[in-house]
């Protein structure tokens, strides 16, 4: 009852902490390439090659999208020389502090859903 | 270290002694008073296997009223609950009634579970941040549950050398090492 007494004086109510919070999108974001949504499919290709990305993060200027592999091997018979925005997803963006319980939260809403992504004044990753 | 002293004394510390008062006490009791070992055995087995989904509700209900309540009601509830249990469990064993004991195992299993249940676990993973979760949570437990409620055997078994009465033993071994 003694030791208990420390709890009941000192105890705090921890029902509706979100055990994951501390960790922040920018902990899990891996670096991307950010092309421009008017540079073409075959610069934003080789750009993507020699960063050896997996995919792009394309600027349009008031939003975001993504383009990764599938999506572009998919997207050549358009033309290498198609704008990289007419095929890119567009897709929500997280800021980097964004906590991962809410970062999840847009993953899950992202249908196919291949990732938001994170910004720090202009996207990152 | 003020979290983990927290959790460690004023949580699993203080529960500590009030599982092993339930789950293994409870058993001795009975054969103390001469109940054979092989019923005491049956009855806390079958109390416990009974009690199973009190871990779960109460688990569930400290998701609506909170973890620290559900925590206090399982440390405190048991303290208060002891006295007349064990009271009524001494005369029960003399006695005999094996109906009545095996009621009053399950009281002490049903209480036991309130403390014990998942409020306990989510209080341990919601009071410590990410960084050391899984270390301060796996050491405050094993301090608690090995150390604090570990001795209450010995508590028990030293105070009836000197008061030659279970009951008292019990009762006040339990006390002292909360």
């Amino acid at each position: 009852m003694i030791m208990g007494l420390f709890f009941l004086i000192k105890g705090k109510e921890t029902l509706g902490t979100r055990i994951w919070s501390e960790f922040v999108a920018d902990k899990f974001k891996k670096e991307a390439v950010v092309v421009n949504a008017n540079d073409t499919i075959r610069d934003a290709i080789n750009k993507m090659i020699a960063k050896n990305g997996r995919g792009l993060i394309v600027d349009y200027g008031t939003g975001v999208g993504v383009a990764y592999r599938r999506l572009l091997r998919g997207a050549v018979e358009k033309g290498l020389d198609a704008p990289i925005g007419e095929i890119a997803l567009k897709t929500p963006c997280v800021e980097i502090n964004e906590p991962l319980p809410n970062v999840l939260e847009v993953m899950d809403h992202q249908t196919p859903g291949p990732f938001p992504c994170a910004r720090r004044e202009g996207s990152s990753g | 270290m003020f979290l983990v002293l927290l959790a460690w004394i004023g949580v699993i510390g203080a529960h500590g002694p009030v599982w092993y008062t339930n789950q293994l006490i409870t058993k001795y009791y009975m054969q103390w008073h001469g109940i054979s070992p092989s019923v005491a055995s049956q009855i806390l087995f079958f109390a416990t296997l009974g009690a199973v989904w009190v871990y779960v509700l109460f688990g569930h209900l400290s998701d609506k009223v909170g973890r620290r309540k559900i925590l206090l009601l399982g440390i405190y509830g048991n303290a208060l609950l002891f006295i007349p249990i064990f009271w009524l469990m001494r005369q029960a064993a003399l006695a005999e009634n094996i109906a009545m004991l095996c009621g009053l195992v399950y009281i002490c299993t049903f209480f036991n579970g309130i403390g014990y249940s998942g409020a306990q676990s989510a209080f341990l993973l919601e009071l410590f941040p990410s960084r050391i979760r899984l270390t301060a949570t796996a050491f405050t437990y094993n301090l608690g549950y090995g150390i604090t409620g570990g001795l209450t055997p010995f508590m028990i078994t030293l105070i009836y050398r000197f008061v030659q009465d279970w009951f008292i033993a019990v009762i006040s071994g339990r006390r002292s090492s909360r």
